[in-house]
């Protein structure tokens, strides 16, 4: 292939700052799981574009361990949610300001 | 330390662990406790004199770097150790009995025994300074034992003047022995005599000495102190004001003689003679009857410094010997009686004579034993006063003899004493043993406790018979004593028998006359006592000299206080006045700055503190995605800053 | 141009677009769909970089499960009382490290750019799946205990939550 990586990590930077500012202004948790999520994407295509000049190919290597690690974390980010929604009715995150209850 | 010092030490401490055992003991046991510890340390003492009469024993030891004191234990001062140990105990046997009902016994037996350790140190210290220190402590023992009854009326004014009066005579001692300290480099006493004695020091010093001396042996000019000192219990008169400590002063003098010029020592002679004239003479119309015997006492001090001025010292501590038995055994006489009145007659005064009479009948042990020891007193052949005192009046004679036609005014005056004190004694015995009952109520019987007070008078009459001292009865020469002192160059004086020959008529002539006046038969009245006539007048208020220093010291005190307070209120009031009120303005003016500078300098720097903490608050908000905001920025500032290095 | 750059920049641009889509949104169930849109074009790019292996995983895995779980998160949770919560109380900081982020990152991007690749590899899958079971073995096995461990916590809290 002959693409440019350049674009490549442009566009990973986009993503990732936009994953950023879903983070920092919604205040759904979901959005801001969703951030994070395209956070996790971005860096992988990081990975990828490097690893494209890389004959080992490691970066792809650690893109699947990203993705699993992703996975995790998305299953039991929502099981916390899910309580958490359980218990203030709600997933404003202004209005989860205890710990314990 | 050699032998006898250790026996010497031992002698010192145990009446001070008598005293302390006995205070932490119980009120019955601790008295005796005491009183055995004095005994133990008279055996001592009598075993030291065996040890220490030929040899003497010094002991010396650096108390500060380059000032040496030491102790020295030679004839006279441990002599005088066995005299002063034997009559303490005898007075703490007294005392048992005499204080028995007193609530203060402890306090009373600690203070007895604190007095006789520190006078025994007085004798045996060797260096003046060392021997200061423990003079101050006789004199502070004294003043609280003479105010030992300090809720009564008038005794603690009475303790505060032997005080002060023997601090005012001790500040020339002080400065008599800085004096000799500093001009001759040594302050022992038994160096004394190889000094190199040229120098206006020498005078002053000397003159310093006296003071010292005149002041704790109550002479003339300081004598007032005695007669108040009564005020204390009678058994502290007896051995504090009339047996040990008064005598202190006599030691001083026989010491420290060996160094004053020749006028000095004539002047002593002079105030000691005219110290027993007057003391002699104010005894005359005294009504109290420990105030005849504190007279008396003062009287015969004047004797015995007389017979130092004379240059007869060792007759003057053979007074000083025989003084201290017939004065004790005097005052314990006198001491029962008034322990028998406060008993059976409280509401009457019990010192007071004219109460008296016929007891005889009630107290015949007591009335043995003052009859020998105011006949020893008075000067009659056979008894131990006769001795000593004779010898001293020979010697005088002797020394006028060579000094001038002036001087004979002191064997006069000693002679003219003679008649006068076996006047007052007979006249006192008579009024207080004889003659009839002069209370309205009876007397009443009254056994004396054998133990306590019978064996202490029996003893202290004993030890005041002439053949206790001398087989001839007419020499002054210790005979019996040369198995203590060691063999004594008998006295040979050239007037030979003169002065006996003018004393015991005189002597006798007094006693005839006192007998004459107040015989058994005779009734007399209060009247007869009141002080009436100019002599009487003078002698019951002691030439006056009480007063006169009242009217002349105080009031000069006064005046010059007046002058000094005038002073004040002109000159340094308004300076201070001035001072303070520039203080005030001064004050206000850094109040001023406080409020306007310092104030707010303070709220200044809480207002930064207060503007920080709110910029940094805002970091730390309760949105979680704020922190998140923060992290973020905080990681893009990192890695910027890394960039630019790489 | 190329028909492999027109494919190129079609998914360049559905993922930035689809980026931009969670933002505006105000819809939960629109930003996953948008997530979905976004990963499907993330795969598409993965295989025109090269990474084949990546783009089935990332598949199968985000388009496929972690989607699916969203969808559930948001249909739990997502409560219809008329109020949609997305209103953006910090736009102003999270524009602020948008931008930052951005910038930066555009240097970086220019900085360490590796170039074009020159020889790329056909058997990808066969060479990962040896180095999976040989260099990396240790990491494979604690990334499948992780697994294990996230499957069983995640059920017991959202079971322990209903009780």
């Amino acid at each position: 292939m002959s693409i440019d990586p350049v674009y490549g990590l442009g566009l990973s930077a986009f993503l990732f700052s936009m994953g950023l500012l879903v983070i920092i202004i919604k205040r759904n948790a979901i959005f801001v799981l969703i951030g994070i999520e395209l956070i996790l994407n971005a860096a992988n295509l990081n990975f990828v574009v490097f690893s494209s000049a890389d004959p080992a190919n490691t970066g792809q290597l650690f893109g699947v361990f990203s993705v699993v690690l992703a996975a995790a974390e998305a299953a039991i980010a929502l099981a916390i949610l899910l309580n958490i929604f359980k218990f203030y009715k709600s997933t404003d995150l202004h209005q989860l300001n205890r710990l314990k209850y | 330390m050699t032998y006898p010092h250790i026996i010497f030490f031992i002698i010192l401490v145990l009446p001070l662990l008598g005293g302390l055992i006995n205070f932490l003991a119980g009120a019955r046991s601790g008295p005796w406790i005491a009183t055995a510890a004095l005994l133990l340390s008279s055996i001592l003492s009598v075993f030291l004199l065996k040890l220490t009469v030929d040899l003497p024993s010094v002991l010396r030891f650096t108390w500060l770097p380059g000032i040496e004191i030491g102790w020295r234990l030679d004839r006279i001062s441990v002599s005088l150790i066995a005299l002063v140990s034997f009559i303490s105990m005898l007075i703490h046997l007294f005392s048992i009995h005499y204080m028995k009902d007193d609530p203060g016994i402890k306090r009373y037996f600690a203070k007895l025994g604190f007095f006789t350790f520190s006078m025994l140190g007085v004798l045996g210290a060797d260096h003046l300074l060392l021997l200061f220190v423990f003079w101050e402590l006789v004199g502070f023992s004294s003043y609280l034992l003479i105010g030992f009854w300090y809720k009564n009326e008038g005794v603690p004014y009475a303790a505060r003047i032997a005080f002060i009066t023997n601090r005012i005579a001790d500040a020339g001692f002080l400065i008599g022995i800085i004096l000799i300290m500093v001009n001759s480099g040594t302050g022992f006493i038994s160096e004394l005599q190889s000094i190199d004695q040229t120098g206006w020091w020498v005078g002053a010093a000397g003159i310093g000495l006296v003071l010292g001396a005149f002041g704790k042996s109550a002479q003339v000019p300081f004598f007032t102190w005695l007669p108040r000192a009564m005020a204390g219990p009678t058994p502290v008169s007896a051995l504090i004001h009339a047996a040990t400590m008064v005598a202190a002063g006599v030691y001083l003098l026989i010491r420290t003689s060996v160094i004053m010029p020749p006028a000095l020592v004539s002047t002593v002679a002079i105030a000691g003679a005219l110290t027993a004239f007057i003391g002699a003479f104010s005894a005359l119309a005294q009504t109290d009857i420990k105030k005849v015997l504190a007279y008396s006492t003062v009287s015969q001090l004047g004797y015995m410094v007389m017979g130092v001025g004379v240059g007869a010292t060792d007759m003057a501590l053979f007074h000083l010997w025989t003084h201290a038995f017939f004065k004790a055994g005097l005052f314990l006489s006198a001491g029962a009686i008034i322990h028998y009145f406060h008993k059976h007659f409280h509401s009457i005064d019990g010192q007071d004579m004219r109460n008296m009479g016929n007891l005889k009948s009630v107290m015949p042990v007591t009335q043995f034993s003052y009859l020998v020891c105011m006949l020893s007193l008075a000067g009659l052949p056979f008894f131990s006063g006769f001795l000593s005192k004779d010898g001293i009046l020979l010697k005088s004679l002797e020394w006028s003899a060579l000094a001038g036609p002036w001087a004979f005014i002191v064997p006069v005056l000693g002679f003219f004493t003679v008649g006068l004190t076996a006047y007052y004694m007979g006249k006192q015995a008579l009024v207080v043993f004889y003659g009839k009952n002069r209370m309205e109520t009876e007397l009443v019987k009254d056994k004396e406790d054998f133990l306590t007070v019978r064996l202490p008078l029996i003893i202290l009459a004993i030890g005041s018979l002439g053949l206790f001292y001398s087989f001839n009865p007419f020499v002054h020469h210790f005979q019996i004593l040369d198995f203590w002192f060691g063999h004594q160059i008998p006295l040979s004086f050239s007037m030979g028998w003169l002065a006996p020959a003018i004393s015991i008529p005189l002597a006798v002539g007094g006693l005839f006359v006192a007998f004459r006046s107040y015989r058994p038969e005779r009734s007399f009245t209060y009247r007869d006592y009141v002080a009436r006539g100019h002599y009487r007048k003078w002698s019951m208020h002691a030439l006056y000299l009480d007063q006169f220093y009242h009217e002349s010291m105080v009031k000069a005190f006064n005046m010059i206080s007046e002058i000094i307070y005038g002073l004040d209120r002109r000159f340094i009031d308004p300076v201070l006045n001035w001072l303070g009120m520039s203080f005030v303005v001064f004050s206000k003016l850094m109040d001023l700055v406080d409020k306007l500078i310092v104030d707010k300098l303070v709220e200044f720097v809480a207002y930064i503190s207060k503007l920080g903490g709110d910029f940094l608050r805002l970091f730390h908000g309760r949105r979680v995605q704020l922190h998140i905001f923060w992290a973020v920025l905080g990681t893009i500032l990192i890695l910027l800053w890394i960039n630019n290095f790489m | 141009m190329m028909l492999i750059d027109i494919v190129f920049y079609t998914f360049f641009l559905l993922a930035a677009l689809a980026a931009v889509g969670i933002l505006i949104t105000k819809n939960v169930i629109h930003a996953a769909f948008y997530l979905v849109v976004c990963l499907i074009s993330l795969a598409g790019l993965y295989v025109l970089f090269d990474a084949t292996y990546l783009a089935v995983v990332q598949l199968l895995v985000y388009a496929g499960g972690v989607i699916v779980l969203l969808a559930f998160g948001i249909m739990i949770t997502n409560r219809s009382d008329g109020q949609l919560l997305s209103s953006s109380h910090l736009l102003l900081p999270g524009i602020l490290a948008f931008g930052g982020v951005l910038v930066l990152f555009t240097i970086f991007t220019v900085k360490f750019s590796p170039g074009i690749p020159v020889n790329p590899d056909s058997d990808q899958v066969q060479q990962m799946g040896i180095v999976f079971m040989t260099d990396y073995l240790l990491a494979f096995e604690l990334i499948a205990y992780l697994l294990l461990v996230v499957l069983v916590g995640a059920s017991y809290l959202a079971k322990s939550s209903q009780s």
